[in-house]
């Protein structure tokens, strides 16, 4: 019976981490109660706090001095919510440990005084009728900004006579206005109806009210909505009953008059009055812009991911589920190494009043820019809204099988191969838990700072392998095993996925098909793979059996394996197939980390080969494991490629693997 | 009489109003005030001397987020933005820093704006005094009023001038018409927003206040800087707040 050697194991590293240093000492983080740059309240250094103040060798949510309460200012009626107590009570204000919602005095209301209107409390506004020192209505009734508003457009306005001395003057206004001057209301018309007799005529002036375009009088009075139909410079023979009418009747229900009139402008569908050169008219609110090489036209109101480098431009979700609705997903995983990318960023933006208004999502990648069409069911017309997503990243790494990691609402992706415990589990559980849940979008982190940097993220992507080979101990081979590929292939016994170039020559279901044992081994010549039985059956040694097949001459082909491996079943298999998938798969692991490993910014810049490397160290054991012979550390690889150093990058690996 | 004598006739007498003008304009004073658009009325004077100023220094001081010299500031855009609400820590909502907003802005005005007063109404005690008026001024105190659609600067300092006749004024008004208490409504609520739920809506306030635009600008490390900007006058307001902000590589 041979004697067989174990001999040397090779240690493999496979770093992904960008080469950090972790932060030395501590700082004493205290509540200041004030800062020296005058901030209330903050947790900070104790060298920051103010000696005039108090400071606490606690939180500031634990201390008295800075519970936050509603400080209300009583003379002006002002409150505030999360205000210290002490900043409140130094400000003059009475503090309160209560929410605003709580305090009968800030009960917010509509205060009317004159034509305009505030929302404010019932204090506010007595102060304001004293400082403008008029009187003023307040509606405890009106409970939103927005209703309160809207008061301020009276709508319920007519004609107001004035006769003095013979010469009828009019304006028009609310009816208590019109009797308190001393005029005569007459409800519902203009002051230019003929009955009247008032020096106020027709007049093709315009001015915006309303967010429409309005016909003045000759007066300065507000008329109906503008139309060139009621245009009095029209043609004499156009004017007729039809206008007299228009000037005389005041319109207030312009929807139900089934008038389609040119300055009857639409906010909600996207125009509104805008004067230019003296000019008055509908102004169109949506926006010109470029999406996707096209010019397009944004609606008022529509908003929508804008086409930043190293983002995936225009991901489509349903507005509900959050559910991807096109091939966004597809994209980021058949191209994770392009998007999401350091220094990257999404954007929203926003079509307001003709505007693009930029937003940008937060930094690191800790939001994402989704967008939905809402309109198309609605009302038959695409309206995109986007908005800025949270990155929710960390709760992928916690997931621990492949079904629930590709949950459809989640932002997540699973890698097959390492866990992150490290655990390797039985064959049939690898297909649903041998794996990693990675985040779809790859975090940042500011991996320039001390203090944090997602070091301990990266290095959670780290790999130890160790590699056995199986030489008989009369061989010489054992020193050529570091440098020679073919073997090194041929003679791993464990982990043989780690070699560089292991199955090279060989399809990976070919190579999966022999691990299963119903595939037979064809020209070991041309394929870099194990013939140790051990690789492929369980508790076994020495080589796979080799019958010799003749050539046509009667040659005999050296190296020819062409036996099944008998003993050879699935539930054997190692973790990954060839060398090429392993380092795929760490790759594409260490990348949707986070910005970990070898990558390009958005300028195009790499990292240091330095953050994504392997490195090698070959020991000879005894039979019984111990170590023998310990040879140097040695870098095999590193960026993205292969070292030149490594003579095996000279015997046909690919350079560059990406 | 000649054509030519007729001409000679007329050029002499050009002449001759052309001097009875400059002898009338330097030594009768009452005509020379009128010519040289001096005002009479001091109020509409004093209006004119401060308005720009009262009007520069609000919009400083609405660009700094309430403060002329801001301690805790974020710098942006090479504007120094006083934080309005802020915390150090992360995920942790912010503290308010300005309860009473409008009235820390009144403050800051009425402080500014007194030298201004101070010298335009030496100019007007001089102006007068030149115009050989007995003036007796008493200074009082001042105080800027932000109100709906003005800011109200009224000054307490009283003046009687003697010229024949006696005009008593016992204070002053100066006014500015101005969007800023709008505007500070809108930044209160967006504060009472940061400190309550973490962030405030942009749209929201731009669907209420037509004519301002809204803009929340995040930055790297967690402020979010808010940019009011008044559509009609371009008018830009800013602050800063720092609230439930989360730290990179964490979430």
């Amino acid at each position: 019976m041979k004697k067989i050697n174990f001999v040397i194991f090779a240690l493999a590293f496979f770093l992904l981490a960008m080469p950090l240093t972790l932060a030395e000492g501590q700082s004493t983080t205290v509540c200041c109660e004030k800062t020296i740059d005058g901030l209330w309240c903050q947790d900070t250094e104790s060298t920051q706090c103010s000696t005039q103040h108090t400071a606490a060798q606690t939180s500031c949510s634990q201390t008295s001095f800075c519970q936050l309460g509603t400080c209300v200012n009583t003379n002006s009626g002002v409150c505030t919510s999360n205000v210290p107590r002490q900043q409140c009570l130094d400000e003059g204000g009475e503090w309160f440990n209560q929410d605003r919602s709580e305090i009968e005095m800030c009960a917010g209301g509509c205060c009317q005084i004159g034509d305009g209107v505030a929302f404010v409390s019932q204090t506010e506004c007595k102060q304001l009728a004293s400082d403008y020192g008029v009187s003023i209505q307040f509606n405890a009734q009106i409970t939103d900004e927005a209703s309160c508003l809207e008061l301020a457009e009276p709508t319920d306005t007519g004609a107001c006579l004035y006769d003095e001395g013979g010469v009828r003057s009019c304006r028009m206004l609310e009816k208590s206005q019109c009797i308190s001057t001393g005029g005569n209301f007459f409800d519902g018309i203009l002051c230019t109806a003929s009955e009247l007799e008032s020096d106020c005529s027709p007049s093709s002036e315009t001015t915006c009210y309303n967010d429409d375009v309005y016909f003045l009088d000759t007066c300065g009075n507000l008329a109906n909505i503008y139309d060139p139909l009621y245009d009095p410079n029209l043609k004499e023979d156009a004017w007729g009953n039809t206008q007299r009418d228009y000037w005389t009747d005041k319109i207030i229900d312009y929807e139900n008059a089934g008038l389609d009139l040119e300055g009857d402008c639409d906010y909600a569908l996207g125009s509104t009055c805008a004067s230019d050169r003296g000019v008055d008219f509908c102004k169109d609110l949506s926006c010109e812009t470029t999406i996707d090489g096209e010019e397009v036209i944004k609606n008022h109101g529509e908003s929508w991911c804008a086409e930043t480098p190293g983002t995936l431009h225009h991901i489509l979700v349903d507005p509900e589920t959050m559910e991807y609705l096109d091939d966004s997903r597809e994209k980021l995983i058949e191209n994770y190494d392009e998007y999401n990318i350091p220094g990257s960023r999404y954007v929203r933006l926003q079509c307001w009043e003709g505007e693009v208004i930029e937003e940008p999502c937060a930094d690191y990648r800790n939001e994402i820019c989704k967008e939905a069409d809402i309109g198309t069911e609605t009302i038959g017309e695409e309206f995109t809204v986007a908005q800025c997503r949270a990155n929710p990243w960390r709760s992928c790494l916690n997931i621990t099988s492949k079904n629930s990691c590709e949950d459809q609402y989640l932002d997540c992706i699973w890698v097959e191969g390492y866990r992150f415990d490290g655990q390797e589990l039985p064959t049939h559980r690898r297909e649903q838990e041998q794996g990693s849940c990675l985040p779809l979008y790859a975090p940042g982190f500011d991996f320039w700072s001390e203090d944090l940097g997602g070091e301990s993220v990266c290095a959670s992507g780290n790999v130890n392998e160790l590699v056995l080979y199986e030489t008989h101990w009369l061989t010489e081979e054992r020193e050529e095993l570091e440098f020679d590929k073919k073997l090194a292939t041929q003679n791993c016994y464990d982990n043989c996925y780690s070699v560089p170039g292991y199955g090279e020559g060989i399809s990976e279901e070919e190579l999966k098909r022999i691990h299963e044992g119903t595939a037979n081994f064809v020209d070991a010549q041309q394929v870099y793979i194990s013939d140790r039985l051990g690789y492929y059956c369980e508790d076994k040694t020495g080589k796979v059996n080799v019958l010799e097949i003749g050539f046509e001459d009667g040659g005999i082909a050296e190296g020819t394996f062409s036996d099944k491996i008998m003993c050879a079943d699935e539930s054997y298999q190692p973790l990954f197939y060839t060398n090429e998938n392993w380092l795929n798969s760490l790759k594409m692991r260490t990348s949707l980390l986070g910005d970990c490993g070898y990558k390009n910014n958005l300028v195009g810049e790499y990292s240091d080969n330095s953050t994504q490397i392997i490195t090698t160290l070959f020991q000879q054991l005894t039979q019984k494991g111990e170590v023998k012979v310990n040879s140097t550390s040695r870098e095999i690889y590193s960026g993205s490629s292969w070292t030149g150093e490594d003579e095996r990058t000279n015997q046909q690996i690919n350079e560059n693997t990406e | 009489m000649g054509k030519k004598g007729q001409v000679t006739i007329f050029v002499i007498l050009g002449i001759l109003i052309v001097i009875a003008g400059a002898l009338i304009y330097f030594f009768m004073p009452g005509v020379k005030s009128t010519f040289t658009g001096l005002e009479t009325n001091p109020e509409t004077y004093l209006q004119n001397c401060i308005e720009d100023d009262l009007l520069n220094l609000s919009l400083t001081l609405a660009k700094q987020g309430g403060e002329f010299n801001p301690q805790s500031y974020y710098l942006f855009e090479e504007t120094k933005v006083n934080y309005l609400c802020h915390t150090s820590n992360y995920y942790d909502l912010c503290v308010v820093q300005q309860p009473f907003l409008r009235e820390h802005f009144e403050e800051e005005l009425t402080s500014a704006i007194q030298p201004t007063v101070d010298s335009c109404f030496e100019e007007l005690k001089e102006d007068y005094s030149n115009r050989n008026y007995d003036v007796q001024m008493r200074k009082g105190d001042i105080q800027v009023k932000i109100l709906p659609q003005k800011i109200d600067l009224q000054i307490n300092n009283s003046l009687t001038l003697s010229k024949g006749e006696v005009l008593d004024y016992n204070s002053f008004n100066v006014v500015l018409n101005n969007n800023l208490y709008q505007v500070l409504a809108v930044m209160r609520s967006i504060v009472e927003h940061e400190s309550v739920l973490g962030q405030a809506e942009t749209t929201d306030f731009m669907t209420l206040y037509r004519d301002l635009k809204v803009e929340k600008l995040k930055q790297t490390e967690g402020t979010k800087i808010y940019k009011i900007t008044d559509r009609t006058t371009e008018d830009v307001y800013m602050f800063a707040s720092r609230s439930q902000v989360f730290p990179p590589g964490y979430y």
